[in-house]
């Protein structure tokens, strides 16, 4: 866990302490001895054909670990799983991003890897929702659809040669994100789960869990037919909208909003995986109490 | 009939005329012509690579994608006609009406298991190895009568049986090609019985002969049966005099046999386990099993194949891929399963690359050649790790409860080109490893083209995990057979 950076005062420091050594009390069971450090050795033995998988190393006749983490095996593969690491795609991850660049038939997103992420124009539902090829004015129209700094959610297809992504978002539940706040956290925190697209119903707020650590709190929104309408009239309806955004989003809704975006970055803070019962829970505990940093304290207590 | 006169587009009416070489029945002529084509049936398989991609993307719903293929749409249309079926049985059912009918069904099922163990005892204590010492001339045996059908249920354990005298009796040459490796113990045999016989003429004039009671009307025949229709033989000999050929003596023969018969009523039958010295154990079970009769069922589930991918750490509890799975994810030209097991085994990593590839080519030849020539030593031994793994995989299968078949699922790997492709990745010319096996040319060249695929993919999956050994070993196999006119584009050259 990293150093909290919050000014705690003494009784605070102190209940700190405590839940820390209840919650390590409790994960005693995990195996110390499969936890290593960089160059540790890993203990194989030498008579099987151990495959080599990520992080390790082969060093005078050695495996040897070249990140801190866990060691796992699966058959004769030996790896070492790091606990705190950069974001690591998959094929098939949820990505929230946000767009740096319109370029020739494609988006540039930041997703929080080490290269941006590219979104081809193909891969995107067309606002019609024709099926046919994209000519020459779909490709000028293009900053209709996604603006500079517009958040989207999309899914990652492949990898390219040059280890860049390429995403899609050719389902309806992916789009540009409105009416809701993005936070980041470290990307380790969100674990790769069954479903990372949360619609909070008695709160009436979607929570999306974007695997690259950037997540979205927002008003739900039914299907994305956002794109739709802003083809048809362009200038009248941007007016519009504008007011419609901050007219239409209930008080209740925008307070439920910031209620979970902060029990997210508490939990964040405090380094507990997210998952939607957790944030749940946060969500109520914080309830009977106000918003803010007094939040933060209770949840020492909150042993998950 | 496929094909037709006249040209596309152009002609709307052609003239066929056939030449007919041999006897046509006119109902066979007229389908021909006019007959309808080949119904379309799915034969849609979700394999487990399918199901793994789909679990990995949020939206994967495996069961949407099996309702609405083209096979469920095929079941559900036959679905009105096997109700009726249903319905008609169930009304003929309906109408027979049995007393007490559960005391009944119990007494019938004990029936039927009580035959089917009886036949295994049979069939051990009939087994060449033990019999033939006592198929001596002169022995009296006990027949099972013809006429009696398996499918007609018979209510009482006695069936229906008649007494003769073995006169001799011989090996079956069968036509199987394994024949050279049949030991005599193993073969068929049939046995020479003098009994009682009807003889009818069919409307074709054929001879049918039919074995009856002895004291029914009929004539004293000797006839060929096979040693399945004897029930039991008796440890009474006769002294047969050595010319059958005169009814007179037939007929006294049989008289004798009456007569021992009426003496003995149980007909002095040979202890299996004394006499014949039988001692093999499945036959002590079998007897055993007889006094204690077992109930078996079997349960058919149709979905299970993710079951079967989590017991083995494909897909966690949360249907969430695994490492494993990724890499099953990959491969999609050969039997993932397995091969994903194999890698994991590290069975691919010690191994030479000419070596290896050999055992990958395994997963892409499905055809059954005869007179295989079987690979050498090294080569051999990798093949029976393959088979080992590919029995573990299916009985796993089977333990989820996947309808199955163990040693067919093993048998599907075939070594047969084994020796041709090691020459290829050595190095040899295209002429010189067609010598080696008898394929065709044009099966070899798609096996190893298959083959280069399959490495394509394995480097992916190498890559997923981490494993920079073994994905530089397969991209080096992919260079060592990717070469000369097996992967040339075009044959103008």
């Amino acid at each position: 866990m990293r150093e909290i950076q919050l000014s705690l005062n003494q009784t605070q420091k102190i209940r700190l302490q405590k839940a820390l050594q209840k919650l390590e009390s409790l994960h005693s069971k995990v195996n110390s001895d499969a936890s290593v450090t960089v160059a540790d050795t890993i203990p194989i033995s030498l008579e099987d054909s151990i495959l080599k998988g990520h992080g390790t190393a082969e060093r005078n006749g050695e495996v040897v670990a070249t990140v801190c983490g866990v060691v796992e095996r699966v058959n004769m593969l030996v790896y070492v799983r790091s606990l705190r690491s950069r974001f690591k795609p998959e094929i098939g991850d949820i990505i929230v991003g946000r767009v740096v660049e319109v370029a020739q038939k494609r988006w540039k997103l930041e997703i929080n890897f080490n290269q941006d992420a590219v979104l081809m124009l193909s891969s995107m539902n067309l606002p019609d929702g024709i099926q046919r090829r994209r000519t020459a004015v779909d490709e000028l129209n293009m900053r209709n659809v996604f603006e500079e700094n517009d958040v989207i959610c999309a899914e990652v297809r492949n990898f390219q040669n040059d280890g860049s992504l390429q995403l899609q978002a050719r389902s309806q539940k992916y789009g540009k994100l409105e009416k809701g706040q993005l936070l980041t956290v470290p990307p380790y925190l969100v674990k790769r789960q069954k479903q990372h697209f949360h619609h909070l119903v008695q709160y009436g707020v979607d929570l999306i869990l974007g695997c690259n650590g950037f997540i979205w709190v927002g008003e739900h929104c039914d299907a994305r037919d956002t794109v739709a309408e802003e083809q048809l009239n362009n200038t009248e309806e941007q007016n519009i909208k504008s007011t419609r955004v901050s007219e239409n989003v209930p008080l209740e809704t925008r307070r439920n909003i910031c209620r979970v975006a902060n029990a997210v970055r508490v939990l964040s803070t405090l380094g507990f995986s997210l998952t939607l019962e957790v944030i749940l829970e946060a969500f109520n505990l914080s309830s009977t109490l106000n918003l803010g940093i007094d939040e933060m304290l209770v949840s020492e207590f909150h042993v998950w | 009939m496929s094909g037709r006169a006249g040209r596309r587009g152009i002609d709307d009416r052609g003239i066929c005329i056939l030449m007919v070489d041999e006897k046509l029945e006119p109902p066979t002529a007229k389908m021909m012509l006019k007959g309808s084509a080949d119904s379309l049936n799915s034969a849609f398989h979700l394999s487990y690579n399918m199901l793994l991609n789909q679990m990995r993307c949020e939206d994967g719903d495996p069961e949407n994608l099996l309702r609405n293929s083209f096979y469920q749409f095929q079941a559900d249309r036959a679905i009105p006609d096997l109700e009726k079926q249903v319905k008609v049985l169930e009304e003929e059912r309906d109408s027979m009406i049995i007393e007490e009918e559960d005391n009944l069904k119990n007494y019938y099922d004990l029936i039927q298991q009580y035959k089917s163990l009886k036949k295994d005892v049979c069939d051990i204590v009939f087994s060449p190895k033990y019999c033939l010492p006592f198929l001596q001339a002169g022995r009296i045996v006990c027949l099972q009568c013809t006429g009696i059908n398996e499918s007609s249920p018979s209510f009482s354990i006695e069936d229906k049986v008649t007494w003769g005298v073995i006169i001799n009796f011989d090996r079956v040459k069968s036509f199987s090609e394994d024949d050279a490796s049949r030991k005599p113990e193993d073969s068929n045999y049939t046995v020479d019985v003098l009994t009682r016989c009807v003889v009818s003429r069919d409307g074709i004039a054929k001879k049918n002969i039919k074995i009856v009671p002895l004291k029914e009307s009929g004539e004293p025949l000797v006839v060929s049966v096979s040693i399945s229709e004897i029930t039991s033989l008796s440890s009474a000999r006769l002294y047969l005099s050595k010319d059958l050929l005169p009814l007179e003596v037939r007929e006294n023969t049989l008289k004798k046999v009456l007569e021992i018969l009426s003496r003995n009523p149980t007909g002095l039958p040979l202890d299996p386990e004394g006499d014949m010295k039988i001692q093999s154990n499945s036959y002590k079970k079998a007897v055993r099993r007889i006094e204690a009769l077992e109930h078996l069922f079997e349960k058919h589930e149709i979905a299970n194949l993710p079951l079967s991918s989590k017991n083995s750490k494909y897909v966690t509890s949360d249907d969430v891929v695994e490492l494993k799975g990724k890499v099953a994810c990959e491969i999609s030209s050969a039997d993932e399963l397995t091969l994903t097991e194999l890698m994991f085994n590290g069975v691919l990593k010690d191994i030479k690359v000419e070596e290896m590839i050999s055992l990958l080519s395994c997963f892409v030849w499905q055809e059954k050649l005869q007179d295989a020539a079987k690979p050498r030593e090294e080569l051999d031994l990798l093949f029976s790790q393959l088979q080992d793994t590919a029995r573990r995989v299916a009985k796993l299968q089977l333990e989820c409860k996947v309808q199955i078949d163990v040693e067919n699922f093993v048998s599907s790997f075939r070594p047969d080109i084994m020796e041709a492709v090691y020459a290829w990745a050595k190095g040899s010319k295209f002429y010189e490893i067609m010598e080696i096996t008898q394929v065709f040319e044009g099966s070899l060249i798609r096996a190893i083209r298959r083959l280069e695929e399959v490495l394509q993919q394995l480097i992916q999956a190498a890559k997923s995990i981490g494993e920079t050994e073994l994905e530089a070993k397969f991209e080096e196999a992919v260079s060592k057979i990717k070469r000369d006119i097996v992967f040339a584009a075009s044959l103008y050259l």
